[in-house]
């Protein structure tokens, strides 16, 4: 039988971690957008100055459906060191959503 | 701002960036010999001076290994030479990584999500003379530890996405950025979950399609505490590839259990029915973990 993430996914649960680690970080957040949080279906972040007012932009792959998902880009309104972000249209090409295949 | 596109057939191809943030038509990357660059069951890639030689290099993620193809002068790549970590490939799926100078040693390092969470950290080690220039040193990985240990996934099938989540979820993609500015890098998490979305005032036929998912589903739990008994101790310190080992060996162990098979075939099956009433949603969420500056106790580079 051919078992799906989705069973595998559920088929684990892991033991907490005791370790120690070596770097510490504050207390992880979301990134807040007018339609709630940024992200998608296997949210897969980047970032890059698009527009190029010297803020970098976050781009955001996701996976839509089986057939590939599309590119989201939220453009920096914010200032260096206090980002903000807003919704701009998704990533086109010649004017129509490109589906990017999963991977 | 050029793009780059790689897909699982193997093919990358390059949209090299134009005016007024538009691109070229595709053309592929190429070998130093002329030949197209094409890397099986690929996964991922990265571009980054991995070398310290000035020029950009090309790391491949694939189902199997991880490769480094050395950039050249002309913008073609040399034959690959292996990425690994103490002579074992680094693997993953359903997940990426992001290679940058973590620890401001000057060599890069290399962080990784993997498909059952978490975050990864692999220190780069290698040269950092004056001779680079001439000499490109590539580093190699000592073997990683985790520091965001994974997740429970079982209990989020319940989570509302209204309710607050607290932790990342399955399927991480690492992403370095400095998010506020005070020179150190953080770690910029996205994820997946699934989200059993309760409606307000059901019908009697959804309350009925819930209350069997939700017994299928608890059903198979109470049959995978056995499973889960046998994960060693360890395990959420584990690299992504001994996970992915021990997640295998428990999947060729259980598809021969007819129990098992029953259980779930009808969670799939109940599952299908809520997904239909877009009931049982998939989403992600892009997290933030803001790296504290270095204290004494911070490890030395």
């Amino acid at each position: 039988m051919m078992l799906s993430p989705f069973v595998l996914a559920l088929a684990i649960t892991a033991p907490a971690s005791s370790e120690s680690t070596p770097y510490a970080f504050e207390t992880p957040f979301l990134i807040p957008v007018e339609e709630g949080w940024a992200g998608g279906y296997y949210s897969s972040p980047t970032f890059y100055d698009w527009d190029g007012d010297g803020l970098d932009d976050l781009f955001i792959g996701n996976q839509r459906d089986t057939c590939g998902g599309v590119l989201k880009i939220y453009r920096n309104v914010g200032k260096p060191g206090a980002p903000k972000f807003e919704r701009l249209e998704d990533f086109k090409i010649a004017g129509a959503l490109p589906r990017i295949p999963g991977g | 701002m050029d793009l780059l596109h790689s897909g699982y057939n193997g093919s990358i191809l390059l949209f090299r960036g134009a005016a007024d943030r538009r691109f070229d038509a595709a053309s592929p990357l190429r070998l130093k010999t002329g030949k197209q660059l094409f890397v099986d069951k690929l996964k991922f890639v990265l571009v980054r001076d991995w070398n310290g030689d000035g020029r950009l290099d090309l790391i491949t993620f694939t189902e199997r290994n991880t490769r480094l193809y050395p950039g050249t002068e002309d913008g073609t790549f040399e034959e690959p030479t292996p990425i690994q970590v103490d002579g074992k490939e680094i693997l993953f799926r359903y997940a990426t990584a992001d290679i940058a100078d973590w620890d401001g040693d000057g060599i890069p390092d290399l962080w990784t999500g993997s498909e059952d969470g978490g975050a990864f950290f692999f220190k780069g080690t290698g040269e950092t003379s004056g001779e680079r220039a001439f000499h490109a040193p590539v580093p190699h990985l000592t073997p990683p530890f985790s520091l965001i240990p994974p997740v429970a996934y079982v209990p989020r099938l319940s989570d509302l996405p209204s309710v607050s989540p607290s932790i990342t979820g399955e399927s991480t993609h690492i992403t370095l950025w400095d998010w506020n500015g005070d020179g150190l890098l953080d770690l910029v998490i996205g994820d997946m979950r699934a989200a059993l979305v309760q409606p307000e005032d059901p019908t009697p036929e959804l309350s009925e399609k819930i209350d069997a998912f939700l017994g299928a589903q608890n059903a198979f739990q109470a049959f995978m505490e056995g499973p889960r008994a046998t994960l060693p101790a360890n395990y959420g310190t584990l690299s992504p590839a001994e996970r992915m080992q021990i997640r295998n060996q428990t999947a060729r162990d259980l598809s021969s259990v007819s129990h098992f098979q029953q259980l779930s075939k009808n969670l799939f099956q109940k599952n299908s029915e809520l997904r239909q009433q877009r009931l049982l949603k998939r989403h992600g969420l892009v997290w933030i973990y803001l790296q504290k500056p270095p204290t004494e106790d911070s490890p030395k580079s």
